[in-house]
C-alpha cells in the first residue's frame, strides 16, 4: 500500500484539526487509514463479485433471490462511497492500481462457486462475505469508539446494513428468521446513502 | 537494536490471555501460553486483524479473528492459512512480527522497536 496521503505530501504539510484531534484521542491515524482502505475496498471488490453472483441467481429459484442480492450488492456500493471519503479526509488514499487494491481487500473475493446452478451454494458465498464485513466494520467501530466519532459513526452504519445482510442470507439460507421485508427501492440503503438524489 | 522495557509481572497474566499495553504511543500485545510470554504485533500481517481478539491455541499459535490465519507465536511464522491458492495474492501473508521477551524474577521484559 502507498504511504497514506502520498498523492498530496509533496505540496508541504498543513495542519488539519480533525486528524490532530482524533490523535489526541488515542487514535492511530496511519493504522485507522490502513483499516479503512482494506475494508473500502472489500466493499468495492463484493459489489463486483456480487453483480457476477447475481447474473447467476437463475431459473425459478433464483428469481426471488435476484432481488436481495441486489440490494446487497448495490448497498455495498454506497458503502464505498461512504467512506472513500472520510479516508481522504484523514490523509489517506485509494491504491491508484486496482489491482492492488483488490489485493489488500479486506475480504476474500467472492468468487462464483463451480456448483452455482445450486443457488445455496450462491448464498453460501454471499454470506461469508457479509459475515467478514461484519468483522471488519466490528474492528473499525472498536478502533474508534469515543475517539474519532465521524468514522465512528459511518463505520456503525455500514456495520448496520451488513448486518441485516447477513440476516436475510441466512434467513433464506437456514429459514432462519430475519424481519427482511424489501427495501422501498433497489439498493436504498437506508442509513448509507449519502443524499436521496444520488 | 531497542532497550529492554519491564511491562508487568508474571502473575498479572492468565494462561491463555492476550493483554494490550502501549509503549512509546504504539501498541503491543503479550500473551502467556504456560510458563511462556509472548510479545507480538497487535495487527495481523494478512490483512490487519485486531489480534487482541484471537484464539491462543496449543503449541504457542494465534489464530486471527478475521480470516483464521495461524502464527506461531516462537518466530511470526505463518503456519495455517485458510484461503486455497486460487485466491492468489490476496491470501499471501508476511510473518507476525513477534518481540524478544525475557521473564526476570517474576517480571516480563520485552525488547521494542526504537
Amino acid at each position: 500500500m502507498s504511504e497514506p496521503g502520498s498523492s498530496w505530501k509533496a505540496e508541504g504539510k498543513v495542519p488539519v484539526v480533525g486528524v490532530e484531534v482524533i490523535e489526541k484521542s488515542g487514535v492511530d491515524v496511519k493504522r485507522l487509514i490502513d483499516k479503512l482502505v482494506r475494508a473500502t475496498a472489500a466493499e468495492f471488490t463484493t459489489y463486483y463479485y456480487y453483480t457476477i453472483l447475481r447474473m447467476h441467481l437463475t431459473g425459478m429459484e433464483g428469481e426471488g433471490l435476484k432481488e436481495i442480492t441486489e440490494d446487497a450488492r448495490l448497498e455495498d456500493r454506497l458503502h464505498f462511497e461512504l467512506m472513500t471519503q472520510r479516508i481522504y479526509e484523514l490523509g489517506g488514499d485509494l491504491p491508484r492500481d486496482i489491482r492492488q487494491l483488490a489485493d489488500l481487500a479486506a475480504c476474500a473475493d467472492a468468487y462464483l462457486p463451480s456448483d452455482w446452478r445450486k443457488p445455496e451454494s450462491i448464498l453460501k458465498v454471499l454470506l461469508e462475505a457479509e459475515q467478514c464485513a461484519i468483522r471488519t466494520w466490528k474492528e473499525v467501530c472498536d478502533m474508534t469508539l469515543g475517539k474519532d466519532p465521524r468514522t465512528y459513526d459511518l463505520a456503525q452504519r455500514i456495520l448496520q446494513e451488513e448486518v441485516e445482510h447477513e440476516a436475510w442470507f441466512l434467513e433464506l439460507l437456514y429459514g432462519r428468521p430475519s424481519g427482511h421485508f424489501r427495501r422501498r427501492f433497489p439498493g436504498e440503503g437506508p442509513l448509507s446513502r449519502k443524499s436521496p438524489e444520488e | 537494536m531497542g532497550e529492554w522495557v519491564q511491562v508487568c509481572e508474571v502473575n498479572a497474566l492468565k494462561d491463555g490471555e492476550i493483554k494490550k499495553f502501549k509503549l512509546r504511543n504504539k501498541d503491543y500485545l503479550i500473551a502467556r501460553v504456560g510458563d511462556q510470554v509472548y510479545c507480538f504485533s497487535p495487527f495481523c500481517p494478512h490483512k490487519g486483524g485486531l489480534l487482541e481478539r484471537g484464539k491462543i491455541l496449543p503449541e504457542c499459535r494465534i489464530e486471527c479473528p478475521l480470516h483464521g490465519y495461524v502464527f506461531d507465536l516462537h518466530n511470526g511464522k505463518p503456519v495455517l492459512i485458510t484461503y486455497s491458492p486460487s485466491y492468489g495474492k490476496w491470501r499471501e501473508t508476511g510473518d507476525l512480527q513477534v518481540f524478544p521477551v525475557l521473564l526476570s524474577k517474576g517480571k516480563v521484559h520485552v525488547r521494542v522497536e526504537d
